[in-house]
């Protein structure tokens, strides 16, 4: 996927400068580059097969028969793991994330759909990680930082190295106008209650004693 | 180094070596008790007692010598260590909170146990274990010079800590008293099923199998005399064992709260609310009510019958695992929030009447949910039943590839039958949930079976969450979730419909816009 050009809106006073760097579109739905499939169904492969793994040879404390009548019937213990391993196959279309004025919204699930919406203000932090299969890929994955308690961190897999660096370097920006300028209040904030108090300090010397 | 030498350092009152003491002894009681068996079987008890007391102390006065702390310009510096000197440096104006507790034993000396934490930042608290009410008032003030935006526990536990009476220029929110603390602990049986585990930890260490063994022999013993045991009157045991265990862990948990809560006390003043808890051991926490994310109220059936509610201030403290810092006020009536509210929020008034009711699809689903339950749990008791009684005729619930139907027919049935009583409560349930915006707060309640009032500030908001099952998509609806800091629970408002979504949404992303511009 190739960077496009901010559109026209993006000149906005209200809009994070960020924006204003015409390399990442505003208000565009930007979709996973369609090879994310491969680290997604490895990973799920990875985790399925030490799952089976250890059930098979371990047992894992259920009982015998209840693995040999349930666990081990042919159509559980071959469909789950399949539907689970296939399951991005599907899904991985109804991922998509977009960056509006004031929030950037990551959508994902295919019988849930679920939309998270974080304000550029309550971003802290942008890491980005990617997988020997990301990177085999050419992929990366963005994780956002919030203070939540569910979203605190909101992944975005598979993002085309280009356009993943220019995000990071774009979110970061707007963290950062949004936290320093923070910082610089709470700063102003402390200064103006120092001169206060010294100021009160100052008048309980000055007033005589009774 | 040199830096390091020409700090003024100071040293924790003396009486810190106690405290050492104490919490050695606490803390390797185990170890203790197992020294002192396997040394008095080879009669060498009194040479063990001897050298653990020596080896005690000893480790209580070098903690004592190393622990010591400087006030330089911008930081507190804390060292400690024998072997490995550990140093650590709290930058003042970044510190978020002071909070001081008091043991009966430090109180009998004028002592405080000062805990200093940092803001954003994931170390645990700093504390200074015993230091006087005059070095803990000196520290506190130079804290307050550099980060004026904490309020440190002043005057308000220094005085009231002991006597736990209000100041005169604060408002009293909340009293804990013997018939509210009783009340905490009759209705949550939570409280007893954790104080019963905690007591059998603390009794027994980390292993309870020996425990659970020899009770449940002792208990089967007892039920096989009255003619009932798990292979005749298999469900009948079932149902007594829980009845027995429910019991126990009610009255476990009225005297743990009862305990614990009865000196309970909050009240708020000027922009900072301050929670006073424990019996013997005195905790002063100030929290600022810019701190505050949202409040959060829990009505269990039981205290829904005596309409109380119990209430949870929401205020994360860094340095801690999201979602546990949240502070309690145990048992209130339901109305008391509006007393509470002006005080931590002025034009925040809790809409008691006149609530906005989610969709009717809301009360379908729930409604799905029973039957669903019922049936299940009816099919998980055949089934438990099938594997204790495998001659019985009715063990071939959950086969599903099994041609004989009749059965599961029938039980299908009867959950449709049972589920038809439960469709009273489904409609208490769907009347019990509703929703109020406001313009700076939305007010939220649900309910399943205990109902959950829930006030959040827009400006408080991390993030907004949509999820639309197939139904829900169907109808235009969605389950809007808000996420906030330090919550342990999602706070979730369901089946609104996508206009209404939209504009909780945006509006939310507006005010928190506005707020940290």
């Amino acid at each position: 996927m190739s960077i496009e050009k901010a559109s026209g809106e993006a000149s906005d006073s209200a809009v994070p400068q960020a924006f204003s760097n015409n390399e990442v579109l505003l208000d565009h739905e930007y979709r996973l580059a369609p090879l994310v499939q491969i680290p997604m169904v490895g990973s799920r492969l990875f985790i399925c097969s030490i799952a089976v793994g250890l059930v098979m040879f371990f047992g894992l404390g259920i009982p015998q028969p209840f693995l040999d009548q349930y666990l081990y019937h042919p159509s559980v213990f071959w469909l789950v793991p399949i539907a689970f391993v296939m399951w991005p196959l599907l899904a991985y279309r109804f991922w998509s994330y977009q960056l509006r004025k004031f929030d950037i919204i990551v959508k994902s699930g295919m019988l849930i759909r679920r939309e998270i919406s974080i304000p550029w203000s309550r971003i802290q932090q942008v890491d980005s990680r990617a997988g020997p299969l990301d990177r085999l890929c050419g992929l990366k994955r963005l994780v956002l930082h919030s203070a939540g308690s569910r979203a605190g961190r909101t992944l975005i897999p598979g993002i085309e190295l280009k356009l993943a660096e220019a995000l990071q370097k774009h979110l970061a920006q707007i963290v950062e106008q949004f936290h320093g300028s923070k910082t610089e209040r709470l700063a102003q904030f402390r200064q103006a209650m120092k001169a206060r108090k010294e100021a009160a300090t100052q008048s309980d010397k000055e007033t005589p004693l009774e | 180094m040199n830096e390091s030498s020409q700090l003024q350092w100071h040293r924790l009152h003396p009486a810190m070596l106690l405290f050492q003491l104490a919490g050695i002894v606490r803390r390797y009681f185990l170890l203790f008790v197992v020294g002192g068996v396997a040394s008095s079987r080879g009669q060498n008890f009194v040479y063990f007692v001897l050298f653990s007391s020596a080896l005690a102390l000893t480790i209580g006065l070098l903690r004592y010598l190393s622990y010591r702390y400087a006030i330089e310009d911008k930081y507190l510096t804390v060292t400690d260590g024998v072997i490995s000197k550990n140093s650590r440096r709290f930058m003042l104006e970044k510190i978020n909170s002071v909070s001081r507790h008091q043991n009966p034993l430090a109180k009998l000396m004028g002592l405080v146990r000062l805990e200093i934490q940092q803001e954003a930042s994931n170390l645990p608290a700093l504390i200074l274990p015993a230091v006087t009410f005059k070095q803990a008032e000196e520290i506190e003030h130079v804290i307050q010079l550099h980060a004026p935006q904490v309020r440190v526990s002043d005057d308000d536990s220094s005085s009231n800590i002991s006597t736990g009476n209000a100041k005169a220029d604060s408002t009293l929110l909340y009293q804990g008293s013997l018939k509210r603390s009783f009340l905490e602990g009759v209705s949550s049986f939570p409280l007893g099923l954790l104080a019963l585990i905690g007591i059998m930890y603390r009794y027994y260490g980390q292993s309870l199998t020996p425990y659970i063994i020899d009770e449940y022999a002792l208990y089967i013993n007892t039920l096989n005399r009255y003619g009932i045991s798990p292979s005749t009157h298999f469900w009948l045991f079932i149902i007594i064992s829980l009845v027995c265990l429910y019991l126990i862990a009610l009255a476990v948990g009225t005297i743990a709260s009862v305990i614990r809560r009865f000196r309970y006390r909050v009240a708020a003043r000027s922009g900072f609310i301050s929670v006073v808890s424990g019996t013997f051991t005195r905790s002063t926490r100030v929290i600022n009510c810019q701190q505050v994310q949202a409040i959060v109220g829990n009505a269990n059936p039981i205290r829904r019958f005596f309409d109380a509610c119990q209430w949870q201030i929401v205020a994360p403290r860094p340095g801690r695992q999201r979602g546990t810092a949240s502070q309690l006020i145990p048992i209130g009536q339901y109305e008391e929030i509006t007393g509470v509210l002006p005080a931590l929020w002025p034009n925040c008034r809790y809409p008691l009447q006149h609530w906005l009711a989610v969709d009717a699809y809301h009360r379908r689903r729930l409604w799905t949910l029973t039957l669903l339950a019922t049936v299940l749990v009816l099919a998980f008791i055949t089934e438990v039943d099938s594997v204790f009684n495998p001659s019985a005729d009715i063990n071939l619930w959950l086969r599903v590839f099994h041609a004989d139907w009749t059965i599961q027919l029938t039980l299908l049935i009867a959950a449709f039958a049972l589920g038809a009583l439960f469709r009273r409560f489904v409609h208490v349930n769907y009347a019990g949930a509703g929703y109020q915006l406001s313009e700076d707060y939305i007010f939220i309640k649900s309910a399943f079976l205990t109902q959950r009032f829930c006030v959040v500030p827009f400006e408080k908001i991390q993030a907004v969450v949509f999820s639309r099952s197939p139904m829900q998509r169907r109808r235009g609806l969605v389950t809007v979730e808000l996420d906030i800091n330090g919550i342990l629970r999602p706070v979730r408002l369901y089946n609104v419909n996508e206009a209404l979504a939209e504009q909780i949404r945006e509006k939310a992303i507006a005010v928190v816009n506005k707020h940290s511009k």
